[in-house]
């Protein structure tokens, strides 16, 4: 069997209004996504609503796609929780971020952790050292805010720490990972 | 806001990626990007950089009713090709300015049965730099008619605004002198109400405009 075609190859293939590309780009790319979505909104119909509206736009903006925003599933992943984000904070924050601390600490405390699935799936080691040189605490509250869509308020609640604190290690931290990616 | 300090600008444009920037903040933020192209740039230099961890994201088999949804929405099965939608028609007929004749002649002429919509879309100059006609299928058939000199990140995307309601995108329009088909999303009533606005966003910024870069409204024939 042929290989799969790459999600880049798709997408500009998709620009051209090839619907098999748009087929084949939803069967691997939706699973992720819908993944991301389900954690940023913890509601599997507000999701699917959000997935489907993505795709719509993925399709409509696939000529869009340059090599120099970023992988496709960055620029993918840009499209969808831009949506996710706006429409889940109209909803009620606090139905939200309910992943327990067992999850976390699979998540990030094992070898499960999302900068090792970065490492196996991606090949993006420059993101998983630059993750690895934040302390502990601060990188899970930039991974509660990206994988959770939660706010300070709700990483302070979760982590148990002054909101003050939970400000200054996402400030801090993304400073940390900008200079890190050297960009 | 200072927007004239950029590490400040970089800071809000990071935490709006991220999402920690909320409420009115978020809002305001959002109000200040489509007439700030460095905010712009910020935050798609971001969205680089923080969306590498979507591919981290667990993996979940989404409902099959989504991309069933899809393909309703963005297929919808309609009759083979008449010449009336063909992209050829269109371009050659955008191109040779031969819509702007038919505009003249308009009032002349018997209204066809189901009505044509289109629009053309002027700069400041009254150059026409988009047309725009609406099939009875809901597609959109727009031409460029002059190739633009674009950022690499940033494209024109067209809007339909109908009062009271945030805008509703419709799509990207071609810049390069060349044609798109767009649909009209799913469910939306005819005949068309509403302006048409073209707003310029970096590629990963699907933001409704506050407002509009040009403006027109649709002429029925």
């Amino acid at each position: 069997m042929a290989s799969p075609d790459s999600l880049a190859d798709l997408l500009a293939r998709c620009a051209l209004n090839d619907r098999r590309a748009f087929e084949a780009l939803y069967q691997q790319a939706a699973p992720k996504l819908y993944g991301l979505l389900l954690g940023v909104t913890r509601d599997r119909e507000l999701a699917a609503d959000l997935l489907q509206e993505s795709f719509v736009r993925i399709w409509q903006r696939a000529g869009d796609y340059r090599q120099h925003l970023g992988q496709p599933l960055t620029w993918m992943g840009a499209i969808v929780r831009r949506l996710a984000i706006d429409r889940s904070r109209r909803g009620d924050q606090r139905r939200r971020g309910e992943l327990s601390e067992e999850g976390w600490a699979l998540l990030i405390d094992t070898g499960l952790g999302p900068e090792e699935r970065l490492h196996a799936e991606q090949g993006e080691t420059q993101l998983t050292r630059c993750l690895e040189i934040l302390d502990p605490e601060p990188r899970r509250a930039v991974l509660l805010a990206y994988y959770e869509g939660l706010t300070h308020d709700a990483i302070a609640q979760r982590l148990d720490r002054p909101l003050g604190t939970v400000k200054a290690w996402v400030r801090r931290s993304l400073q940390r990972l900008k200079t890190c990616l050297g960009e | 806001m200072n927007l004239h300090y950029p590490p400040l600008c970089d800071a809000l444009a990071a935490e709006y990626v991220l999402g920690t920037l909320h409420g009115a903040a978020r809002r305001r933020f959002e109000n200040l990007l489509p007439a700030h192209p460095t905010l712009r740039r910020a935050v798609s230099d971001w969205e680089r950089r923080l969306n590498r961890l979507a591919a981290a994201s667990a993996t979940e088999p989404p409902p099959p009713a989504v991309w069933r949804a899809l393909e309703r929405r963005l297929f919808p099965v309609k009759p083979r090709h008449s010449w009336w939608n063909s992209l050829a028609l269109w371009r050659g007929l955008a191109l040779a300015g031969v819509l702007a004749a038919v505009v003249a002649l308009a009032p002349q002429w018997a209204p066809p049965e189901a009505g044509l919509s289109f629009a053309a879309i002027r700069d400041p100059n009254r150059d026409v730099l988009w047309t725009v006609a609406l099939a009875d299928d809901g597609r959109l058939h727009v031409n460029s008619l002059r190739a633009m000199d674009m950022p690499a990140d940033q494209r024109c995307l067209l809007w339909l605004k109908a009062s009271d309601q945030p805008p509703t995108m419709l799509g990207v329009l071609p810049d390069q002198g060349d044609a798109r088909i767009l649909s009209l999303p799913a469910g939306m009533p005819r005949p068309v109400q509403g302006a048409l606005w073209v707003s310029m966003q970096p590629t990963t910024d699907a933001t409704p405009p506050v407002r509009p870069l040009y403006q027109t409204h649709w002429q029925v024939l």
